[in-house]
């Protein structure tokens, strides 16, 4: 029989909550992901509303929230992680949980990223996924303000560019072409372009794609995350690219550092303690 | 006689360059604090340069990069720390380093903060320090940008209203009232003013009071510099207010936390390992 007075080295690990952005069929590695980590002796949650029905992203997370509220312990802390759109959406989830005073000690994202406002243009994401234009103007604005500091005169032309390679394709395409729209991520994407993420000021671990930092962070090593992340944020480079990161063998690796830091955490001696 | 191999449970920490943005005659109470530091067994090398003769502060943190560089073992890790003004020297200086090859393992810096674009237009600092008006405009556009998203009109009326309170007082204080002038800190802001900051790669750890947060944080825990930090940070609440946190009583607290983020650092178990 076990002795109950000698107790375990390791910390006991509280429930995780898996923000999940994507339905299973999309991504159904994210899924084995979570099965992998349970298998590591940790209780993991997985939290998935569907998207469907939701006007706009704050109350797709706002439905994430109660689901949280309906699965959590009394006095247990929350620890919160999410992977891809689950990591954005979870970053308005803990925005909704410090507003309510329920902050979660331990919030971990995974290669999440937020497209910088040049390669919405040029990609013609915006009017992909039918942003407003005051929020389109804003992200031109942004690319002006520092730290960026992108000169007037070369904002002004990727706007041009982008302008007559629209016009030039409109024949072929027509207006919004809807050949360009994944019916499979199409809703999930809307909500998300379409939403201005705020500030949040929850300590975050960022767990970024050695892969996307070449690709997508074009210098940021938060992948355009950083400046929502007003409680600070460490990185942790991992192994593969954005979607083989949290598949086998690379997972096994970024599931013991997530746990070290999830017990780093439990135990008071966290980068943020 | 101490037996060698039971000297210190920590590991012995590297030489810390403190970077210094204030004469001793402006902030006597900085070299106190170092003279302090000192006393807990750590070297600290005091690097100060005088910002006469520099025409921006790129060139007088650049000779701050060159004092780092002559007096910097390239065998041991570079641990920095810095405070107030000194903090946006380094932060300037650090990405100098970068480009030069050589990476800090460690930065400190305490109580260091930026001016909201609301504050320095209310405050009349974006006159006084006749920053070019390229910038002033590029800086009001970060308020309409996320995290931040303020209202066109808003920040509009923001400016009307300056403008309106300058004309007002422009009979009694005259155009550029030199009265506003301090002259023993003048230049040092005038040049930090009239910087346009960059982007910051290396992960930095802040130490601010909770005094400085509420009072020019708005509800930004890093005092707005986080947006320029890219890199990963952590925060450290620090008890006391901009001016005595380095000064006994509230120093020694704020030198344990800095000596034993130092050693995790040195140990590879810090925050950002």
């Amino acid at each position: 029989m076990i002795d109950p007075t000698v107790s375990s080295p390791q910390p006991t690990l509280p429930v995780l909550f898996s923000v999940r952005g994507w339905s299973e069929e999309v991504n159904p590695a994210y899924i084995t992901f979570v099965d992998e980590m349970r298998a590591t002796g940790v209780e993991v949650v997985d939290t998935y509303v569907s998207p469907a029905g939701f006007a706009d992203f704050g109350a797709w997370a706002h439905a994430v929230v109660e689901r949280i509220d309906s699965h959590r312990r009394e006095q247990s802390p929350l620890h919160l992680m999410g992977y891809c759109l689950g990591g954005k959406l979870g970053v308005v989830v803990v925005r909704e949980l410090e507003d309510k005073g329920m902050a979660p000690s331990y919030f971990g994202i995974i290669d999440v990223y937020d497209s910088s406002a040049a390669r919405r243009l040029a990609s013609g994401l915006d009017s992909l996924y039918e942003v407003p234009w005051r929020r389109r103007l804003q992200s031109l604005v942004a690319r002006m303000a520092p730290p960026d500091s992108e000169e007037f005169g070369s904002v002004v032309r990727s706007v041009l560019r982008r302008s007559v390679r629209s016009v030039r394709e409109l024949p072929t395409r027509g207006w919004r072409s809807r050949k360009r729209r994944k019916p499979a991520t199409y809703s999930e994407l809307r909500l998300a372009f379409r939403w201005g993420l705020k500030r949040i000021v929850t300590p975050t671990h960022c767990y970024v794609a050695l892969e996307m930092i070449k690709g997508r962070g074009e210098g940021d090593l938060s992948l355009n995350m950083g400046k929502y992340l007003g409680g600070g944020f460490s990185i942790t480079k991992i192994e593969g690219t954005h979607e083989n990161c949290i598949a086998p063998p690379l997972s096994a690796a970024l599931i013991e550092r997530i746990n070290t830091d999830r017990r780093a955490v439990a135990a008071g001696e966290g980068a943020f303690q | 006689m101490t037996e060698p191999a039971n000297v210190a449970t920590r590991p012995a920490l590297p030489v810390l360059f403190s970077v210094r943005g204030w004469p001793a005659e402006v902030n006597p109470a900085y070299i106190t604090f170092i003279e302090e530091m000192r006393f807990t067994g750590v070297e600290v090398i005091d690097v100060y340069v005088g910002p006469k003769g520099f025409k921006s502060l790129g060139e007088w943190a650049g000779a701050v990069a060159d004092e780092i560089e002559t007096r910097h073992q390239t065998s041991e890790p570079l641990h920095l720390m810095s405070y107030c003004l000194g903090g946006v020297v380094t932060q300037v200086a650090l990405g100098t380093l970068t480009e030069r090859g050589i990476e800090a393992d460690f930065v400190a810096l305490i109580e260091v903060r930026h001016e909201s674009p609301s504050f320095r237009l209310e405050r009349g600092l974006d006159s006084l320090y006749n920053v070019p008006w390229g910038f002033r405009i590029r800086h009001q556009l970060l308020r309409l940008t996320p995290p931040e998203s303020e209202s066109l009109r808003s920040v509009l009326s923001s400016v009307i209203r300056r403008s309106m309170k300058s004309l007002v007082e422009l009979p009694k204080r005259g155009w550029r009232s030199h009265r506003r002038i301090q002259p023993w800190i003048h230049t040092e802001m005038l040049l930090s003013h009239r910087w346009e900051f960059g982007a910051l790669l290396t992960s930095v750890h802040l130490y601010n009071t909770t005094v400085s947060i509420e009072k020019f944080g708005k509800g930004d825990p890093t005092v707005h510099l986080g947006r320029y930090l890219w890199g990963g940070f952590v925060i450290r609440r620090i008890a006391g207010n901009h001016e005595n946190c380095i000064e006994p009583p509230y120093s020694a607290g704020l030198i344990e936390r800095i000596n034993a983020d130092r050693s995790a650092v040195v140990a590879g178990t810090g925050a950002f390992q």
